[in-house]
């Protein structure tokens, strides 16, 4: 059971899963996956904590993930309190786990609709990175007839820009794939900068991958907008208590292609990079596109006030809940 | 008689970017002009001038904006267009290369001297790409006794970072290595950028590997200071009478394999290998003459080439219509 798990926390740590959106997917199937293949209730409840542990050592910054285990997590909870038998807490969970995926899609779809009014036809566009988010601006765009030029950036470490470059290509947009240094010469060709998150802290401050930051800073000083769309599932709750984000740093070259096998070098890779606020002209999201400072109003809409408790707490208590179940 | 084949060897050289760095360059095409006047079999003055103008020419077209390389050209050319005999012509060849390759050399000494005292025990500095200069300048600073640590960028497409690396880490100097993503996530931890310059314009604008200029947006986002090293025969004369600098744009190759391209018809590359830093980000330039702020470009400009700028102005010509 735990191979599985290992498998995937390895898959998300080395960037082999480009998309937040996708390492959520990834999680949901697990945490489904922890129920399927489990004894009973109570090892499966463990799983689950260890998928939720180990996901916060690897990618603590994919709030989106945790937001979609903590709604299994709690869903599970309800249905093992209701004293539901173990098969049919992994059946309801299966279907709730495609519920969300659909939940998700479609949030997406409608982030897309939006963002896609604030793109002119004949406009061009440089974004980072590899995206669902912004991949579905883009078909949106081709929907409705926009001709609008692609500006992709390699995205080292890792350089899962370049999948992206291909696939905006392939949608048939021109794009152009550039180094992570040319944004600044670039920039002045640029009408709007937009790219995906990570997550969304409570002050509007976006995580995303290393370098985001960096083009929203050149986009700034160019006067060039900077759009960042993500669903709300990306929103921190955390971050309203004063959490911080911790942002993972990779040690070495591993994730340097074409360095890799350099021997004897320190290298510091870090993932992720925060964008403040005032380099964000606006967040899009499926309720609408905000001011980023107006993170915190859609956090309370959408996960109510206070807000529950961190992934790692619910499952927690999700282990305690299945011991309690099988002692009485 | 045609330009030798060991002339022909260096240009390829430099063309290929097996010799890199604009000082390098500028060194190593100095010493092909020498290359040429020693291997000229002919005794005919003017033929000699001719001769080498084809030579610099040649050179020249080897990277076309690369001041260094063509000051370098126009140092050993201009002594060589005032020889009055061909035995004189050819010592005058030989000297001028010879006496430019020195005083390059010696002016990366004098630079790292005088650089090294804008670094302060216990810095953390950045550097990007493989500046000779401002490598001098970290290599002088830690030789001095002050204990400081860098941050060296990837550098992409081509990894120079790497070696600015190795030769800082040869150096007993701590170095990190990072991807040119990440400047702006480290930049909080860090005291000081020193870069080197392909090309100082005369407004003060330094044209340096790509990615500088974003540095140094981040480093004025952050207050860190930004300093360039950089020789004085790195300033452009031509930027005087209002040339802009062509800035080169190299293959696809070097950032992605060409078959990605060929099977994605509507996926292009731009790999511009220069970018303009404004003299707005940058806190000094330190020159083998003394630190400068860079808005003072024009003046060491005038200084170098006042005369011939001069006679270029002269021969510019207005039609006023009456």
């Amino acid at each position: 059971m735990l191979e599985v798990l290992e498998k995937i926390l390895e898959n998300v740590g080395r960037f082999k899963i480009y998309s937040s959106t996708d390492v959520a997917f990834a999680v949901a199937d697990a945490v489904v996956k922890c129920f399927g293949d489990a004894e009973d209730l109570s090892e499966a409840a463990r799983s689950v904590l260890a998928l939720v542990e180990g996901l916060a050592n690897t990618r603590p910054t994919s709030v989106i993930s945790f937001n979609v285990a903590k709604r299994l997590v709690e869903k599970a909870e309800a249905l093992m309190k209701a004293g539901e038998p173990k098969e049919r807490v992994a059946e309801a969970l299966a279907a709730e786990a495609a519920a969300l995926k659909r939940e998700l899609e479609s949030s997406i779809a409608v982030a897309a609709a939006l963002g896609a009014r604030r793109v002119r036809d004949g406009s061009t566009v440089m974004t980072c990175s590899y995206s669902k988010s912004v991949k579905a601006l883009f078909s949106r765009l081709k929907s409705e007839g926009k001709r609008v030029q692609a500006i992709v950036t390699e995205s080292r470490p890792g350089g899962e820009g370049i999948a992206m470059a291909q696939e905006l290509s392939d949608l048939g947009f021109e794009t152009e794939l550039i180094v992570d240094s040319a944004v600044r010469f670039f920039m002045k060709d640029v009408d709007a900068v937009v790219v995906g998150a990570e997550a969304i802290a409570a002050n509007g401050a976006v995580i995303n991958k290393v370098g985001t930051s960096l083009i929203a800073l050149a986009a700034h000083e160019a006067r060039v907008r900077t759009f960042v769309i993500a669903t709300t599932h990306k929103f921190s709750t955390e971050t309203v208590f004063g959490e911080l984000v911790r942002l993972p740093v990779v040690e070495g070259t591993a994730l340097l292609p074409g360095l890799e096998r350099v021997k004897g070098v320190s290298a510091k890779c870090p993932l992720f990079d925060v964008t403040p606020p005032r380099y964000i002209d606006a967040i899009v999201t499926e309720r609408g596109v905000v001011a980023p400072e107006a993170a915190l109003l859609l956090v309370r809409e959408v996960y109510g006030w206070p807000t529950a408790p961190d992934a790692v707490s619910c499952a927690r208590r999700l282990v305690e809940v299945a011991e309690r179940g099988r002692s009485s | 008689m045609g330009v030798p084949a060991e002339v022909h060897r260096i240009a390829l050289l430099i063309k290929s970017m097996r010799v890199r760095g604009a000082g390098r360059i500028a060194r190593t095409a100095a010493y092909a002009m020498k290359v040429a006047a020693q291997k000229y079999s002919g005794n005919d003055l003017n033929e000699f001038k001719s001769y080498m103008r084809g030579v610099a020419q040649l050179l020249g077209s080897t990277r076309p904006t690369a001041v260094s390389l063509h000051n370098a050209l126009r140092y050993v050319l201009n002594r060589v267009e005032r020889a009055q005999s061909i035995e004189e012509a050819v010592v005058a060849a030989v000297s001028a290369a010879d006496s430019f390759i020195e005083a390059s050399l010696n002016a990366v000494g004098v630079i790292s001297e005088i650089g090294s005292k804008l670094i302060e025990d216990g810095d953390t500095v950045l550097t990007h790409c493989n500046s000779s200069a401002a490598l001098a300048v970290l290599k002088a600073a830690h030789s001095s006794g002050k204990r400081i640590r860098v941050y060296a960028t990837e550098t992409r497409p081509k990894f120079q970072g790497l070696l600015s690396y190795r030769e800082l880490a040869e150096n007993g100097i701590p170095v990190t290595l990072i991807p040119d993503s990440a400047v702006r996530f480290v930049m909080r931890e860090v005291d000081k950028v020193v870069v080197g310059a392909d090309t100082v314009t005369a407004n003060g604008a330094v044209i340096n590997k790509v990615g500088t200029s974003l540095i140094a947006l981040a480093a004025h986002e952050a207050r860190v200071r930004f300093y360039v090293a950089t020789e004085t025969y790195k300033f452009s004369p031509a930027t005087v009478l209002g040339e802009l600098v062509t800035i080169e744009e190299r293959g696809p190759e070097e950032v992605v394999p060409l078959d990605l391209l060929t099977s994605h018809p509507n996926l292009k590359v731009r790999n511009p290998a220069f970018d303009v830093t404004p003299p707005d980000y940058i806190d000094a330039i330190i020159t083998e003459r003394g630190v400068i702020p860079p808005k003072a470009a024009a003046v060491i400009l005038l200084e170098d080439y006042g005369a011939t700028l001069a006679e270029e102005l002269a021969t510019i010509t207005i039609d006023i219509e009456d």
